[in-house]
């Protein structure tokens, strides 16, 4: 009996999950992204970037939870489609860091639009890719 | 028989044809067919899937040594009945010829706009030849009215039908001077600025769309419900079902999956729901109406950010909020006006409007966005 709860509680998931994950036709940042970003194609780390807009400014927080800080700057430029991102966050030894991202977004009629580009905090540089949700 | 692939209609021909066209199609054409790519196809019918939205018929043709399926894409059952199309029309093995516009993704699909038996040449299709809704003639008859004298904007007793035939399909500030076909795609895609009031993003991921040919258009490719004021530009029409008992309207599509929105009319406040409620499906927003006269003042707020709320892909962000006025100056005339408000999207508000007309003695035709095929 227990095991049929679960059954439907996990199907009930599958299709929240599913319903959720229909379009946000709205501003195209909008929305939860999934990916990884790193300094190499070896090195990667998974990230989670919640956002949104209030008609004038984009806001948004990386990695929601215990670990999460919010992005200090979004900046779309709708003519090219690039993104400039600031985030004042923590590196990998837990010291405070200043990251500058920049990335083009894609497919943008899609669902599962994505964000690719390049980000750096001092000398350290990496690529990400997310994709919305 | 001699059978394969025919070739390029001349230009002309093509043009004549693609002129004539009926605007009732479910999509932008472009978005999915090449007008460029005109092609004649000669076979045997192997299936007909007699299916909403889009009728599709699969033929063998004989390329060379080598014979291909193709799905020939058509309107939909309502508009193919109307052409004096039928279930039965074609049976597998059928020889046809099919003249139409190829996919743009280079795969074996086409655009039909006519079908002919191969042998003998009698056209069992023609889109060309559709037939408009012929407009009432004669005197305006009165607007029919509820004994209190308020004006029924459903049928009147005993009577059945529904609106349908907008004089507009898509939505443009009202003075602006742009013209675009049925499904709200611009003639010149530098009238862009013209069409709204837009944020510059606002602007430009509509002159995406328009470049796409409103490819993306997710009451298309996921029957999504047509919310906002693109309830009343469908081609299939819209129907007032008045519950006085329970103080409210119900506004039903006649397309999509036929969901239905409510308007609220025993004088509850306007609350919007950003997130939503238990009663408010979002698509539709939360909607509450009051009589200011003979005009039916419609409120609402609370959409979500999923869905088109025109055609021709305007953009909207959940502070969307309409005012949305309807009258019924006679019998076979509604007026529309909808004035939009949404300062995610939009510098400022603005208006639009248009009228539709009544069908006497009729049920929403029997179309549903269901199996779609993208």
């Amino acid at each position: 009996m227990h095991l049929k709860g679960a059954g439907f509680l996990c199907l009930l998931f599958v299709l929240m999950l599913a319903a959720s994950s229909f379009a946000q036709e709205g501003h195209p940042l909008v929305g939860v992204w999934y990916g990884d970003w790193g300094s190499t194609p070896a090195q990667r780390n998974q990230i989670t970037v919640v956002m949104s807009y209030d008609g004038k400014n984009v806001t948004g927080l990386v990695n929601p939870g215990p670990e999460s800080f919010p992005l200090k700057l979004v900046t779309l430029d709708s003519t090219k489609w690039t993104v400039h991102i600031e985030a004042d966050g923590k590196d990998a030894k837990g010291a405070p860091a200043h990251f500058v991202g920049d990335g083009k977004l894609e497919n943008i009629g899609s669902y599962h639009r994505t964000l690719t580009g390049s980000w750096n905090y001092g000398a350290t540089k990496g690529d990400f890719k997310i994709k919305r949700d | 028989m001699k059978s394969g692939i025919c070739g390029l209609l001349p230009a002309v021909g093509l043009g004549v044809l693609l002129a004539a066209a009926p605007l009732v199609a479910h999509h932008a054409i472009q978005a999915k067919f090449d007008d460029k790519k005109p092609m004649t196809l000669k076979g045997l019918v192997t299936k007909v899937d007699w299916l909403n939205p889009h009728v599709h018929v699969f033929m063998n043709v004989q390329d060379g040594n080598t014979v291909n399926n193709w799905a020939i894409e058509l309107e939909s059952p309502v508009d193919l009945q109307k052409s004096g199309w039928n279930r039965d029309s074609l049976k597998p093995g059928d020889a046809i010829t099919v003249q139409g516009i190829a996919a743009k993704d280079g795969s074996r699909q086409a655009w039909g706009n006519s079908v002919s038996m191969t042998s003998g040449g009698k056209k069992i299709l023609n889109l060309t030849a559709a037939v408009s809704r012929p407009r009432p003639s004669g005197a305006a008859q009165p607007t029919p009215r509820w004994p209190d004298g308020k004006a029924r904007l459903g049928p009147p007793p005993g009577q059945t039908g529904y609106w349908a035939s907008p004089s507009a399909t898509w939505l443009v500030q009202s003075g602006a001077n742009v013209q675009a076909d049925a499904n709200g795609l611009l003639k010149n895609i530098a009238d862009v600025d013209k069409v709204a009031p837009f944020q510059r993003w606002a602007r430009d991921l509509y002159e995406l769309r328009q470049r796409n040919f409103l490819k993306d258009d997710p009451m298309f490719l996921y029957c999504m419900p047509p919310g906002g004021p693109r309830q009343f530009q469908l081609p299939y029409g819209m129907q007032f079902v008045e519950d006085h008992s329970r103080q409210r309207i119900f506004v039903f599509i006649g397309s999509g999956n036929h969901n239905y929105r409510i308007i609220y009319t025993d004088g509850r406040a306007q609350q919007g729901q950003i997130r939503g409620d238990a009663d408010n499906p979002l698509y539709y927003g939360r909607a509450v109406g009051k009589w200011e006269g003979d005009t039916f003042v419609v409120d609402t707020k609370g959409f979500n950010e999923k869905f088109w709320f025109s055609n021709g892909g305007l953009p909207h962000t959940e502070q969307l909020h309409l005012i949305e006025r309807i009258s019924r100056p006679d019998l076979n005339t509604l007026k529309y006006e909808v004035t939009i408000d949404d300062p995610g999207a939009y510098t400022k508000t603005w208006s639009a409007g248009w009228n539709l007309q009544w069908v006497a003695g009729e049920e929403l035709p029997p179309y549903f966005c269901q199996d779609n095929r993208p």
